[in-house]
């Protein structure tokens, strides 16, 4: 009689032996049953931020899971050249929840699809964070600089400016309502940060113009108007002296 | 009287990490031997012994099993 003896250890090993009445052989095999990467909940603490704030993003694994499930690999890339790696052995006696916290700002705006890869040696799971950062734009608007304010004299250059703007840049349109329309309505404006100055506009015709104008990046948007009366200038005013002239001629001199 | 068998075993998979939940198959083999029992202790569960035999004074060549890791 031969006799294989196959056991499953918690090290792993699988031993083979054999016997018989006048013989017995032992092999082992190594093998290392596991789970696939499970109980994991990526979660951060705001989806939307302006840029330089921070977001907070956790990783957790859970207290109830399914062990071991040998080395994980965590690979991390927030889509702004930054990346960071974690790995741990998840074996059978490892201490839950486990945790991975990552704090992180984005120097320009626009939308980050932020992704987890974890990697165990049987399995690969990819997680999606998506987030969002867009400066605030609500605060910000259109101001005349000129010293004319709402009543001004044609002719006359006048200077306007968006105010309270934030540290990014912005799509923008002012529209003067004389034909004269300033904007930059493309993308690329809102990928760099805010260096818009001041706008000048001279009006020929006296008139009453309601300025508008808007504001928005990929998150705000803000409108407003603006009124502005341009008067011109009361040039060669003169006084005719005809009744005089008159009044000489009938008194004095006719 | 010592006979060596060249008793040899494996599992068939290419990496020694295996999926608990997925079914993988054992296998032993020998150039020799007769009545040959196989007892596949894979673990510690009802159901983690199997048995595999050849008796009648049958020469073993090979055996095998499949088996599930359950955790």
């Amino acid at each position: 009689m031969t006799y294989f003896l196959l056991f499953y250890s918690s090290i792993d090993n699988v031993t083979v032996t054999c016997f018989n009445p006048i013989s017995w052989e032992k092999r082992t095999i190594l093998v290392a049953p596991l789970y696939e990467v499970n109980g994991y909940n990526l979660t951060v603490d705001n989806t939307l931020r302006q840029t330089d704030e921070d977001f907070n993003f956790v990783l957790t694994f859970d207290t109830i899971i399914n062990l071991p499930m040998k080395n994980v690999t965590i690979d991390i890339d927030f889509k702004n050249g930054v990346n960071a790696t974690y790995l741990e052995d998840f074996h059978d006696t490892i201490v839950l929840p486990m945790q991975y916290s990552d704090s992180l700002s984005y120097s320009t705006q626009g939308s980050y699809n932020v992704t987890y890869t974890l990697t165990n040696p049987i399995s690969t799971v990819t997680l999606v964070q998506s987030v969002r950062v867009w400066d605030n734009l609500l605060s910000t608007t259109l101001s005349c600089l000129s010293t004319c304010d709402v009543v001004v004299c044609a002719e006359t250059q006048l200077t306007f400016a968006f105010i309270n703007t934030p540290r990014s840049g912005f799509k923008f349109s002012i529209d003067f309502k004389d034909g004269t329309v300033i904007s930059d309505v493309g993308d690329a404006i809102m990928f760099d940060v805010n260096n818009l100055t001041t706008f000048n506009h001279t009006y020929t015709q006296a008139g009453t113009y309601n300025v508008t104008w808007y504001v928005e990046n990929g998150e705000y948007n803000v409108s407003g108007q603006y009124t502005v009366i341009a008067q011109r200038r009361i040039v060669d005013f003169q006084v005719s002296h005809c009744f005089a002239c008159l009044y000489y001629k009938r008194g004095s001199y006719v | 009287m010592f006979t060596s068998m060249h008793l040899q075993a494996w599992v068939d998979h290419p990496s020694m990490y295996l999926a608990v939940g997925d079914y993988y198959h054992f296998e032993a083999s020998a150039a020799d031997g007769s009545d040959v029992t196989l007892v596949f202790n894979l673990q510690d569960v009802p159901g983690g012994n199997v048995t595999v035999s050849i008796s009648n004074g049958q020469l073993f060549t090979s055996l095998d099993t499949f088996y599930t890791f359950t955790g």
